[in-house]
């Protein structure tokens, strides 16, 4: 019992100096991966938000913006929150994109969607008059290469009878 | 139709509300987007809970409007965050929205003791 003592003081020391410093480095390397796997998920969660709201590139900047400082605190507050939890607390990209719009002033709407209208027959425009002058240069490439070259035919035979 | 009439006026009673929470909370000190929708939701006991969706426009359209003004602080060693604090016109609207707010309470209650004063008299 008494040769037993002091090896048993000495595992529960190994043990609790094990649990201390490679318990701490492993739990360390954790929260790092945890933290990571975080962020690429709120990177993907603020671009399907990006992609579904339809208003001016400058207020859907400043908008982003703000929520992900938002996010950043509630994650401050709630240590352990993963993706799910945020999504279930803020809402899914969709929710929030569809909260957003319907917050907006119908005005700003309307300026969106006419910007959006011009901008659309803008490239319509830019494609059919890209295509015109395709058509018509290839065609009169042809036309002209074709004339050019019977005349290059007709003086070469003419030269050859001469 | 009537479901979207109803939608309808119910987005546009949510619109005045929250542009009333805002400026009311911002109306005692200047706070910052999270702090203002967790005092909401804690004052409210969870009732009331402003989608961030729905509360940054609103925030936007008043500083647009010059009832608020943003300003980006510093905190900690790199990071940034925008409190927002009420201008005088901010108070006024404030005002008004509380009057309009109070004549809709007034009205709408004087109406439901006239509907159970009937309702008590039937029986």
């Amino acid at each position: 019992m008494i040769t037993d003592y002091p090896e048993s003081i000495s595992h529960i020391s190994l043990a609790y100096i094990f649990n201390r410093f490679v318990g701490r480095i492993m739990r360390k390397c954790g929260e790092e991966l945890w933290m990571r796997k975080l962020e690429d998920d709120l990177r993907n969660y603020y671009s399907d938000i990006k992609k579904i709201l339809n208003c001016k590139a400058k207020i859907k900047v400043k908008f982003i913006n703000d929520l992900s400082e938002h996010i950043d605190i509630y994650v401050q507050d709630h240590p352990n929150a993963m993706i799910e939890e945020i999504t279930t607390d803020f809402g899914t990209p969709e929710e929030i994109a569809e909260g957003f719009l319907l917050s907006m002033d119908d005005k700003d709407k309307q300026e969106y969607w006419t910007r959006h209208r011009i901008f659309r027959r803008f490239v319509i425009s830019c494609i059919v008059i890209t295509v015109i002058a395709i058509i018509g240069v290839y065609i009169f490439n042809y036309l002209y290469v074709k004339e050019s070259t019977a005349t290059i035919i007709y003086k070469t035979t003419i030269e050859s009878e001469e | 139709m009537k479901s979207s009439l109803d939608k309808a006026m119910r987005d546009n009673f949510k619109k005045g509300s929250v542009e009333m929470l805002i400026l009311a909370l911002l109306s005692i000190e200047e706070m910052y987007g999270y702090q203002l929708s967790k005092i909401i939701a804690e004052q409210s006991s969870e009732m009331i809970l402003i989608p961030e969706g729905s509360m940054y426009p609103t925030l936007y359209k008043l500083v647009e409007m010059g009832h608020l003004k943003t300003e980006k602080r510093l905190v900690g060693k790199r990071k940034e965050r925008s409190y927002y604090m009420i201008q005088s016109s901010g108070r006024e609207r404030l005002y008004d929205l509380e009057r309009e707010y109070y004549n809709v309470h007034s009205g709408v209650k004087s109406i439901l003791k006239y509907v159970e004063s009937n309702t008590g008299d039937e029986k």
